[in-house]
Formats: C-alpha cells, sequence, structure tokens
C-alpha cells in the first residue's frame, strides 16, 4: 500500500536544498529512492515560513505570475522532472462557508494518480484517507470497467507523516480535515506520466467511472475530439499518424474515432486497422464498431 | 512561422494596438477583422497546426483545456476555440465581452436574457431574476456580440458546435449563474482566478498566523474584488488586533455593502469586547 514513514526529525531545511538533494540524491524513476527522502522532505516542512513567505510574495504579485490554475495549490518549486508544490485542504466548514470552494482535490471520490508523489503534512490535523489498491496491468481503461480494488486501511495523514502513493496503484478516498490542513508535495513528472491514464472509481460498482478532465490525456483527447469536427484532409493525414504511433492507448482509440468521423464511408477500413491495435482498449473498442458497421 | 500563426500573431497584435480598455466599447470594432481571420477554413488550420505538434511529439501539451484551445492569451484579450458539448446547468452572465463565429455546417441558436433592472454585478443578490429577451440564430460566417454589460447568454445545444471566441478580460468581479427553471439568481463566483488564489491566500496566511503576513494582507484590503478585501480584513483579525482595527475602520466605508456592514458589525463587537475586558481589569 501507500508507504507511510514517519519522520520525527527537528532538521530544518530550505527549498533549495531540498531541490538540490532531489537533483543529487534521488532517482525520480524509482520508487525506494524517493521514499528514502522523506526525512528530507519533513525537514522541509520543519520550515514554518516556507509557505508563509511563497503566500505573502504572491500576495504582492496580485498572482499576476500564474504558475498553477487553482486557488489551492502553492507552487513552491520546479526540477528537473519533479516539482514541490502545498496543497490547501478545507475543512467542510471551510467549504460551507465558501472560504475556499472544493475545487482542484475531489473529496469523497476514489482516485488513482499517474505519478508517484511524496507528501508530508505541514499543517493542520490532516485529511483522512481510505486506500485501497488495483493492478493497472489488468486493466483495458474503459469507463465502465470492473476493476479489483482492494481495500488497504484508513489513514489520518497527521504531524510528521511522509507519505509515499504509488502511481497507478494505489486508490484513495480522502476526506475533509477537521480543519483547514497544508501539506507538501513531492511531485515526479517524468515525461511517461503524461501518457498514462488515471482513473475515478465507484466504490460500491468497483468501475471505472471517469477520467479527470484536467489530465493530460484528456486535453489531448478534447482537442481530438474539436479536429474530428472541423477537419479537412490534412486533418485526416495527422489524424492517421496519431493513431498509429501514439503511445497513449486512449489517444489512440480517439484519434482513430475522429478519423471515422471525418471519412465516414471509410468507417469500416480505420476501424479494422484499429482492431489490430496491440492494447485491447482499442481493439475491441473498434472490433464493437466493426460489429455495429456489419449489422 | 506557419500562415495560421502568422495570422493569429497579426491580428492579436492588431487588438494589442487598439483595444482600449479603459473604453471596452472599442472591442467590438474589431468584429469586422475577426470574421476575417475566422473565415473559411481556419479552425482546420489551427487545429492541424496542434495536431502537428502532437504527432511530432507524443508529450507535446498545447494551452489545451477540456472542450477548449486557447490560442492567445493576454492581460487584455484571449482568442480559443471552444466546443460546446451540452447545455450548461445554470445560465451563465459572462463577466467580459465577447465575440462568438460558429463554426462548421450549422447555425448558433441562443436564447437572450436581459440582467435585471438594479443589477449590481458585485452585489449578489438571490432575488435577482432575468427576463428572457430575444432568441436568434447566427449563421456560420457570422458572428454574435456578447453585451455581457447589459445582458446573459443561453446556447442551444443540439449537436456539438465549435466556436472561435474572442474574450475581454473580466471587466466585472463576479460571475452569476441563474436557475433555468425560474431565471432567479443562484450564485456568484470569482471572475478571475487571481481573485480566487487572492482570496484563498488571504485566509491560509491568516490560519498560518505570522507577523509577516500583515503588510501583503494591508495591501490588498483595496483590491477591486470585494471578496479580497473582506478576506483581508478577517485574517488580518488573527495576526494584530491593532491593524485590524484599523482595516475595519476603513472597511465601514467599503463601497460595497455586505462588508461595510460586516465590518461594522464586527467593529463593534470588537469595541464591546476590547471596552468590556477594560472594564473587567478596572
Amino acid at each position: 500500500m501507500a508507504i507511510n514513514v514517519v519522520c520525527n526529525t527537528t532538521k530544518i531545511i530550505s527549498i533549495d536544498e531540498f531541490v538540490e538533494h532531489v537533483h543529487t540524491q534521488v532517482d525520480v524513476r524509482d520508487p525506494d529512492s524517493i521514499i528514502e527522502a522523506a526525512p528530507m522532505l519533513q525537514a522541509l516542512a520543519n520550515d514554518r515560513e516556507l509557505v508563509v513567505s511563497r503566500l505573502n510574495q504572491q500576495i504582492k504579485q496580485l498572482f499576476q505570475h500564474r504558475a498553477v490554475s487553482s486557488g489551492q495549490v502553492v507552487f513552491l518549486a520546479q526540477g528537473k522532472e519533479f516539482y514541490v508544490r502545498a496543497n490547501i485542504w478545507p475543512s467542510s466548514a471551510d467549504v460551507a462557508g465558501g472560504r475556499i470552494y472544493q475545487d482542484q482535490f475531489s473529496y469523497n471520490v476514489a482516485h488513482d494518480h499517474n505519478y508517484g508523489f511524496l507528501t508530508a503534512n505541514y499543517f493542520g490535523p490532516g485529511y483522512t484517507t481510505d486506500i485501497y489498491e488495483y493492478d493497472n496491468e489488468k486493466v483495458q481503461g474503459y469507463v465502465g470497467e470492473h476493476v479489483d480494488l482492494r481495500f488497504l486501511g484508513r489513514t489520518l495523514f497527521s504531524a510528521h507523516n511522509v507519505m509515499y502513493y504509488r502511481a497507478s496503484k494505489d486508490v484513495h478516498t480522502q476526506f475533509p480535515p477537521d480543519d483547514l490542513s497544508i501539506t507538501l508535495n513531492l511531485m515526479i513528472a517524468t515525461p511517461e506520466v503524461q501518457l498514462t491514464d488515471q482513473y475515478f472509481f465507484d466504490l460500491d460498482s468497483c468501475e471505472v467511472i471517469a477520467y479527470p478532465p484536467e489530465l493530460d490525456g484528456s486535453r489531448r483527447i478534447s482537442m481530438l475530439k474539436m479536429a474530428g469536427l472541423c477537419g479537412n484532409t490534412d486533418t485526416r493525414q495527422l489524424l492517421s499518424d496519431i493513431a498509429a504511433k501514439h503511445p497513449c492507448r486512449r489517444t489512440r482509440l480517439h484519434a482513430f474515432e475522429q478519423l471515422a468521423t471525418l471519412a465516414p464511408s471509410e468507417a469500416g477500413q480505420i476501424w479494422a486497422a484499429a482492431a489490430k491495435d496491440r492494447e485491447l482498449l482499442v481493439s475491441n473498442s473498434a472490433r464493437k464498431k466493426l460489429a455495429a458497421i456489419n449489422s | 512561422m506557419t500562415d495560421i500563426k502568422q495570422k493569429i500573431s497579426d491580428f492579436t497584435s492588431l487588438v494589442g494596438r487598439r483595444f482600449d480598455r479603459d473604453h471596452m466599447d472599442s472591442f467590438w470594432a474589431f468584429e469586422p477583422e475577426f470574421r476575417q481571420l475566422v473565415s473559411e477554413g481556419f479552425a482546420a488550420e489551427v487545429m492541424n497546426l496542434q495536431l502537428g505538434e502532437l504527432a511530432a511529439n507524443p508529450v507535446h501539451l498545447g494551452d489545451w483545456r477540456p472542450n477548449q484551445v486557447i490560442l492567445y492569451r493576454a492581460p487584455a484579450i484571449a482568442l480559443a476555440l471552444t466546443l460546446l458539448e451540452a447545455p450548461r446547468q445554470y445560465i451563465h452572465a459572462a463577466p467580459f465581452y465577447a465575440l462568438y463565429a460558429p463554426i462548421g455546417e450549422f447555425p448558433l441558436h441562443y436564447q437572450r436574457y436581459r440582467l435585471p433592472v438594479n443589477f449590481r454585478n458585485e452585489v449578489f443578490d438571490p432575488t435577482m431574476r432575468l427576463v428572457a429577451d430575444e432568441s436568434g440564430i447566427v449563421n456560420p460566417g457570422e458572428v454574435l456580440q456578447l453585451h455581457s454589460d447589459q445582458y446573459a447568454y443561453d446556447f442551444v445545444i443540439n449537436q456539438p458546435q465549435l466556436v472561435v471566441k474572442l474574450t475581454t478580460s473580466a471587466f466585472q468581479t463576479q460571475e452569476w449563474l441563474f436557475n433555468r427553471g425560474n431565471l432567479t439568481a443562484w450564485q456568484a463566483s470569482d471572475s478571475e482566478l487571481a481573485a480566487t488564489q487572492l482570496r484563498v491566500s488571504a485566509y491560509t496566511l491568516g490560519r498560518l498566523a505570522h507577523i509577516s503576513s500583515i503588510e501583503p494582507l494591508m495591501a490588498i484590503t483595496d483590491h477591486t474584488h470585494h471578496t479580497v478585501r473582506w478576506a483581508a480584513v478577517q485574517s488580518l483579525g488573527r495576526l494584530s488586533r491593532s491593524k485590524a482595527m484599523e482595516a475595519l475602520e476603513k472597511a465601514v466605508r467599503d463601497p460595497h455593502p455586505h462588508v461595510a456592514r460586516a465590518a461594522a458589525k464586527t467593529l463593534n463587537a470588537l469595541k464591546q469586547k476590547i471596552g468590556g475586558a477594560n472594564h473587567d481589569g478596572n
């Protein structure tokens, strides 16, 4: 399950020192190496002026240098294939009182992450989270697909806890903290992350119910959908290239879909090609389309 | 630079040079150039540019949002290709001016509502009600002007509809949502992300209660968004009694009636508390 590391260090380091540590000591593709950075993230969390000074600075600049598109994320530092941020977790009372909208982080919705991240409690009582795990290798990735979710336990993410969430393995549902809380996150941002899906799950039916709309893959697919509504012959060639070669299976599927939209008379050939795709998400969808065409 | 990039650059440069934000109505003068920009083939060229970049680099991520490809973004204006896919749950009163050009073979159907008499964007009032005005059709090749200072627009979506949008920055502080059924106001939210970020940050800084936040919080007690001003005043109350009193004395004269009323109430309560404490002490 998500790895919980209790860190009682009293050491304090700066954000620059933390970034330098990750650059020089952490292999961002190796979970064990990331977990070894837990005491350093806790040492960063021991800097009680870190978030204050960043928020003071951003208020002075009236948030004109827009690094994030949420009111609940405080961007702290960018590194090579990682970044560091603080997340603000409103309590139920904060949300009900309109002080903070519940925008960026969905409470009460089970989801995985397509990236690994190390997180430390920085301020407040911390949120409670139910943690599950699943086997991503067995998931085709379509909405409505049944997924075996295994409940691993409930955790209060309180002070001196540093947790590592495993990419595309851990699923969790977060519940609002009793009072405003802040976490610090070391976010892994390798290029592979941009090609991997993330899911929302229904815990009763154990099904994939949606993809986060702000996910890179979802944004690509939204763009493809728009291309399918206005494209020309050049568009068809580009979609064909993407359908054949893009490493993201959902992107390939939607490229085929838009290709068939733009060239309905060739839909049979397009879906026949898609049926040969190496991923079941694409090939199974293509076979259904072919069956519908031939029925 | 590709032709389409050059066309967009020429157009946005023109708007950037001539649009006078102090005279918002100068925005409407760009309709002919906008109409020319989005003429035949524009959307396909734009999308081919995006697709070409994705085909060349699988992890390329343009300025793509859910159902939106943003082509240009500057403090004064934004240009985007947008997909209207389904009716919105509420009728939105946009906080900006806009020009909408439908793309494709289908016209854009809309219903226009007049904003209520005595409507003040910054003062939310749930009793306010829209008044049905006109319904209209904008054919491909035509442009709809969204006069959002007077009207709210609702689009009838019978099939997915692509629209090229040229929008100004928000000139109102709030975006109102109205119920479809009875046309009454349901909610208003910050019209700009920066205002939300300031408001949430101010609240968070109050909770973190560090003395270094007094100066930045005092600075935003003059912000144009009343929600930001009030969040700053409230958080000062957690940091410094004297600065909170100073901010409250000012907020009592705030142009926003909700802020002025809340400030007066808080100030009175504080004075009574201080007076009571002094009395007890004596």
